[in-house]
């Protein structure tokens, strides 16, 4: 499992976002991307998935899909941002997540079959959606939305995952339960995660991707994650504290 | 004196046939969005049937063929304004500044040099009870086009509007699927726009899609409540417009008016 894009300028007008930026990211593991808002994360998962118009070439398990969502999406399974999933029409989170493979079907109204239907259910176990399976898309919590979504991610089981900004509208409590099912996905699967906050995945992160209107470094945590490319990325928003504890403690992930 | 009602098969089939497109049509706007549309393609179907007339006289261009191609110009134009990037708000203000003009002047024209007043009128408030076997034809042939190429399609359509990105990378060619919701909106609107009139149909685009978003919990629940409740509310209407002796299409209106305040009552007055 392989992503790699090759001279990638992707401009919105007059505004270049990426230019002529070459990187390749090969998993299975977890790949942190990290920068302020409007930095071009949402941009970059957009562009590898062909869903916006760029220059350059995009590979995903050495197989071009430049500017091809539909070749894109028979490898990764995409997570958006949950602020622009609100359906204006009511929907439960089984239809949400069937659609994933209902939409690939040839004819619209083929239904799952038993394998697919199997694959749900244990979709539904191993992700703890039975409480809320059949309401309405609309009337879930952050955090159960995140989880709808990534289940609608992994039903066709892609081998690359791409999550943006997976803990917007989250409470502690459902951060923790997601992160534990990342932190598995990326055992067997390339995990692209785009988040503000890197302190999240620093034990699981295989690299970091550094963000801000291009890719100001990418490489190992300890390496991306010093003070002199924070202030690269965040410019005065680093603040620096002398003896700071943080405590990550999502039992014993 | 005992109580009769006389029902003509015409009327039942053009309400219902009406009533079962619209129960596609509005499910379909609201679900991509379009609701923004649903003030404007009334105008744009007016016009068309307008011009259309005016083509019938000047060229001898069939007016319901000539009203139907108008129609799917005029509505691929505003669609095409706002996939150039125009807000769907400014574009809707153009598009509608620009038909109402027209439309006035075609009217002037229409009403003054052509002996069709009759036809004008069922325009702007339809005619049900005036139908002849050819309108009831005319009005399967539209219904029946509509419904079966929207009908299979209508859960996708749907779920573009619920996650466009997600839906393309599903290998759906969302592009296609834009020119069949344009095409659709624009034939259904001036098709029907004899027998449910112009005023109407800004009713009939709107309430049974909204009402049936409020009751259900899923989208197959969604799509199949709004094809019901428009059903209902055409053929209620229908009989409700026989008993009162007032005009069919407005007691239309009140009753898919009268489903949607019961609904929201049912809920709690939400």
């Amino acid at each position: 499992m392989r992503v790699r894009a090759e001279n990638l300028s992707v401009r919105y007008g007059s505004e270049i976002i990426f230019d002529g930026e070459t990187f390749e990211l090969a998993g299975p593991g977890l790949f942190l991307v990290i920068g302020p808002n409007g930095a071009g994360k949402t941009t970059l998962f957009r562009a590898l998935l062909g869903l916006v118009g760029l220059r350059g070439r995009v590979y995903v398990n050495g197989i071009e899909v430049t500017g091809d969502p539909e070749r894109a999406g028979r490898f990764v399974g995409y997570v958006p941002q949950l602020n622009l999933i609100d359906p204006p029409f009511p929907i439960s989170a089984k239809e949400l997540i069937e659609s994933a493979i209902i939409l690939r079907k040839r004819a619209p109204t083929l239904r799952l079959n038993d394998r697919e239907s199997s694959l749900l259910k244990s979709l539904i176990r191993d992700l703890g959606l039975s409480e809320f399976i059949e309401k309405p898309f609309q009337q879930l919590s952050g955090g159960q939305k995140q989880r709808v979504l990534l289940a609608r991610a992994l039903i066709t089981d892609p081998p690359i995952i791409m999550m943006d900004e997976p803990f917007t509208a989250m409470d502690p409590a459902g951060r923790e339960s997601l992160i534990r099912m990342m932190f598995e996905l990326a055992d067997r699967k390339l995990l692209l995660v785009s988040s503000h906050d890197p302190t999240l995945f620093l034990q699981k992160a295989k690299a970091v991707m550094a963000l801000n209107r291009g890719i100001v470094a990418m490489g190992s945590p300890d390496d991306v994650l010093s003070e002199e490319v924070m202030r690269r990325v965040y410019g005065r928003s680093v603040v620096l504290v002398e003896r700071c504890l943080h405590v990550v403690d999502y039992h014993a992930v | 004196m005992p109580f009769e009602l006389f029902l003509d098969v015409r009327w039942i089939l053009v309400i219902s046939l009406s009533s079962m497109t619209f129960g596609i049509v509005s499910p379909l706007v609201l679900s991509r969005r379009l609701l923004f549309l649903a003030g404007t393609l009334p105008h744009s179907a007016l016009l068309s049937a307008l011009l259309a007339i005016i083509l019938d006289r000047a060229l001898s261009i069939p007016s319901q063929l000539g009203s139907l191609i108008l129609s799917v110009v005029l509505v691929a134009m505003v669609l095409r304004m706002i996939s150039r990037g125009l807000r769907p708000d400014v574009a809707t203000a153009i598009f509608l500044s620009l038909t109402v003009s027209l439309t006035a002047l075609s009217l002037y024209y229409v009403i003054t040099s052509f002996p069709v007043r009759e036809s004008i009128w069922s325009y702007l408030v339809g005619d049900p009870l005036l139908v002849t076997w050819e309108d009831v034809s005319y009005t399967a042939l539209i219904s029946l086009m509509v419904l079966g190429i929207n009908l299979p399609l209508l859960e996708r359509q749907a779920l573009i509007g619920a996650d466009r990105d997600f839906v393309k990378i599903s290998g759906v060619k969302v592009s296609l699927y834009d020119l069949i919701t344009a095409l659709s909106l624009a034939i259904a609107t001036v098709g029907l726009l004899k027998i449910i009139g112009f005023i109407l149909e800004h009713v009939m685009i709107l309430l049974p899609g909204i009402t049936a978003a409020s009751l259900s919990r899923s989208l197959r629940g969604f799509l199949l409540q709004a094809f019901i409740i428009s059903l209902l509310g055409g053929l209620g209407g229908l009989v409700l417009g026989l008993l009162t002796g007032l005009a069919p299409s407005g007691c239309i209106g009140l009753a898919l008016l009268s489903i949607y305040l019961v609904s929201s009552l049912g809920r709690g007055g939400r």
